[in-house]
């Protein structure tokens, strides 16, 4: 039996091929016969897809962290959107006088030297001004030790109005009991003790 | 035939004996491989000339052959209370220990002193290898310092 029907358009080489009895019948009744799939085989698939796209994502994610100045995940984000819209503007408020000529267009150059240099100092000191430490981490040295629970005791003891942030164990006041639990936190073995 | 049942029961007993007795010393070294002893561990904190207000030290033994028992206090005054540990520690391996003092600098020591000491359960004949990591030390304003740890077993617990 050949593949080729009335008015397909194979060549002589294709009409010598020859596709077993029972595959041709099967693909005859394809057509006719109403395919059901169920829904449980949709999301398998739509679960399988995600799974494979998913790894690009992160990588994209990964590679605009790269590019953020500090690495600090959302934050430098944030912050790198807003440099990149900051310099947008400045670009466009300085197109039209880039068309003038002579001296015009040097203050323009100047100018639009100046704001960029603006930027990009703003663009250093943000993020050391943006840093957000950890609440227990009160000495702002980047890590939760004994230093903090030290810190936290010569304020309970100096009766230092408390800061409600500070107030570890929940109980509505800041006083011996969070400076334990900060101090346990610290040698905390579950979390490394020094983070 | 009563000689000779004599002689068997002998002979039998004479087994029974000797098979007990080498029995016996094939297990001696076994026991006393698995036998376990208490050590005692001082842990010091050199700041040298600044007073000690705080430190925070994570010790560890590193052949698995020591589990950690007890935890006292150190020599002088600020450092008498046992240090915060975790109470997870106990039964293991490493821990972190860690102290601090509101006293005054001059309640406070300077130089070398004992801020703690770890008592251990040793099993086994091999011999325990220890690591010590000054994690932190601070003053009496609360500022980080330069500090130096160490540790020496004591001879006579």
């Amino acid at each position: 039996m050949t593949m080729q029907e009335p008015g397909n358009q194979f060549d002589d080489r294709d009409e010598a091929l020859e596709a077993p009895a029972g595959l041709v019948s099967a693909l005859r009744q394809l057509p006719c016969e109403k395919l059901f799939v169920p829904p449980t085989t949709d999301e398998a698939i739509l679960r399988t897809a995600q799974a494979h796209l998913r790894p690009s994502l992160k990588s994209s994610r990964r590679r605009k962290e790269a590019l953020a100045l500090d690495g600090r995940g959302s934050e430098s984000r944030e912050y790198w959107s807003l440099l990149t819209s900051a310099a947008t503007t400045v670009s466009r408020i300085f197109k039209p006088a880039f068309s003038l000529g002579g001296k015009l267009r040097f203050a323009a150059w100047l100018a639009g030297a100046g704001a960029a240099a603006v930027v990009l100092l703003l663009a250093l000191y943000l993020p050391k001004a943006s840093t957000k430490f950890a609440r227990e981490d009160l000495n702002h040295d980047g890590s939760v030790d004994i230093l903090d629970a030290f810190v936290l005791a010569k304020r309970v003891e100096a009766s230092v109005p408390a800061d409600a942030g500070i107030d570890l164990n929940g109980d509505g006041k800041v006083d011996q009991r969070d400076v334990a639990a900060l101090a346990a936190q610290a040698v905390s073995l579950g979390k490394g003790g020094h983070s | 035939m009563r000689t000779a049942s004599r002689i068997a029961s002998l002979v039998i007993l004479a087994l029974v004996f000797f098979g007990q007795a080498a029995g016996l010393r094939a297990q001696q070294p076994a026991d006393e491989e698995g036998r376990s002893r208490f050590r005692t561990i001082d842990i010091f904190v050199d700041s040298r000339s600044t007073p000690l207000a705080a430190y925070q030290i994570k010790f560890a033994a590193t052949n698995g052959v020591v589990k950690i028992v007890g935890i006292e206090g150190g020599e002088s005054e600020a450092f008498r209370q046992p240090p915060v540990y975790d109470p997870k520690a106990m039964q293991q391996d490493r821990l972190i220990i860690a102290s601090f003092s509101t006293a005054s600098a001059s309640a406070l020591p300077k130089g070398k002193t004992r801020v703690a000491t770890i008592h251990i359960l040793v099993s086994g004949k091999t011999e325990p290898q220890f690591e010590l990591k000054l994690q932190t030390a601070g003053d009496s304003r609360g500022r980080k310092i330069s500090a130096q740890a160490t540790f020496e077993e004591r001879k006579t617990p």
